[in-house]
């Protein structure tokens, strides 16, 4: 087993060990609930021991401002108030504070859905690589999902809904919308149509999962949308040495995301997995933060990787998605 | 020798301070929901299934 599995699954459970939960049927509702981890865990999964960054970015949004008007028409001190209070600022600054720390290896490496997606898709099946513009569609689900609906889709009496949730997130449905009804007859009762279309969603989801490298990652999931920027601004940093590179194609093979890592190490696609690191046979990739310890490596010219040549020049090194090829593998 | 092709910006281009800039305004920003209580209102409403979220309702 390697090391990033073994973190992945390790996350998965801390994060979901309220193990009580899932013979009760009951969520839990503990103060770590205060804070959130950064990956899509749903909060109604009865194992769920923190928040999930979108649910609890939503339900701010939706629940709008925390002041309480004095008379019939709300002053301008209550309004400005409103608007203060009614910002997910907590889930943004804590979302900037993972993206600005390591890009999105939060995703690659501590993701429990992104580990379900790790692990369907090594099924032997034949493999797709969907078109690069279907991954735009994960900042849509950001703006128009989570940010603009539950502001602005207001019901008769005033209220919206966190839509992402409610229309979009398999992992809701999987960790919660299956498991609870299972668990509380009474719930069975009341699943409807929307619950058809969830499930709907989530198979859809799964069955993408086996033939197309993370497909919610890619095109559906609002974190993946929110770090990936950060990908070219974070502490953790990505680069390759291409002037060595054989173009032997390991690193595309092995890419968790469907990216060729020569050309697009800090793509925002990229959740950091560092696979391609992994099996470069000629150890070219390398991860460079100021909590890792510095490389040691040593080029057979004697320059450090990623560090200045004896002669003075800077390596070659690729580091956004607009540097070319000389093949394409 | 096979002459080095080079396909990217150096590492020199590396934006170092702009990661510190958002890791401040970051821990900023959660200082400022805690401030206004949203950690609280998020502990409410997370510790109640949300049944539209989950498909039922």
């Amino acid at each position: 087993m390697n090391l990033r599995l073994l973190v992945q699954l390790v996350a998965s459970v801390v994060t979901n060990a309220n193990l009580k939960g899932f013979f009760t049927g009951k969520i839990y509702d503990g103060v770590l609930k205060r804070g959130c981890v950064p990956t899509l865990n749903c909060y109604s999964c009865p194992g769920a021991l923190f928040s999930c960054p979108v649910g609890a970015a939503q339900v701010t949004l939706t629940s709008g401002g925390t002041a309480e008007p004095a008379g019939p028409v709300p002053t301008l001190r209550e309004r400005l108030w409103n608007v203060l209070s009614g910002t997910p600022w907590f889930i943004l600054g804590f979302m900037t504070v993972v993206g600005a720390l390591a890009g999105r290896a939060t995703c690659g490496w501590l993701c429990p859905f992104g580990l379900l997606q790790d692990l369907l898709h090594r099924l032997p099946t034949p493999k797709w690589r969907p078109p690069k513009a279907m991954r735009l569609l994960k900042y849509l689900c950001l703006v128009v999902l989570v940010v603009l609906m539950p502001l602005f889709w207001v019901d008769s009496f005033g209220y919206s809904e966190p839509a992402y949730c409610k229309y979009l997130c398999p992992a809701g449905t999987l960790q919660g919308g299956i498991l609870l009804p299972l668990l509380n007859p009474d719930l069975r009762g009341v699943l409807g149509k929307l619950f058809a279309w969830k499930m709907t969603v989530l198979l859809l989801f799964l069955a993408a999962m086996v033939f197309v490298a993370r497909p919610f990652c890619s095109w559906a999931c609002p974190i993946g949308a929110f770090l990936a920027p950060f990908n070219r601004a974070s502490l953790l940093r990505l680069q390759v040495e291409a002037d060595r590179c054989v173009k032997c194609g390991a690193c595309r093979k092995v890419c968790v995301a469907g990216l060729d890592p020569v050309t697009e190490l800090d793509s925002g696609d990229c959740v950091r997995c560092l696979e391609c690191a992994r099996v470069c046979p000629l150890h070219l990739i390398h991860a460079e933060a100021p909590f890792l310890p510095a490389p040691t490596r040593t080029r057979p010219d004697g320059a450090q990787p990623g560090g200045a040549q004896p002669g003075g020049a800077q390596p070659a090194t690729v580091s956004d998605t607009s540097a070319p090829t000389a093949d394409s593998h | 020798m096979a002459t080095p092709t080079p396909t990217g910006p150096a590492t020199a281009a590396h934006p170092s301070r702009l990661p510190w800039a958002f890791l401040a305004a970051g821990l900023a920003l959660m200082l400022g929901g805690i401030w206004l209580g949203e950690t609280a209102r998020i502990l409410d409403k997370a510790t109640q299934v949300c049944l539209q979220c989950i498909g039922i309702g």
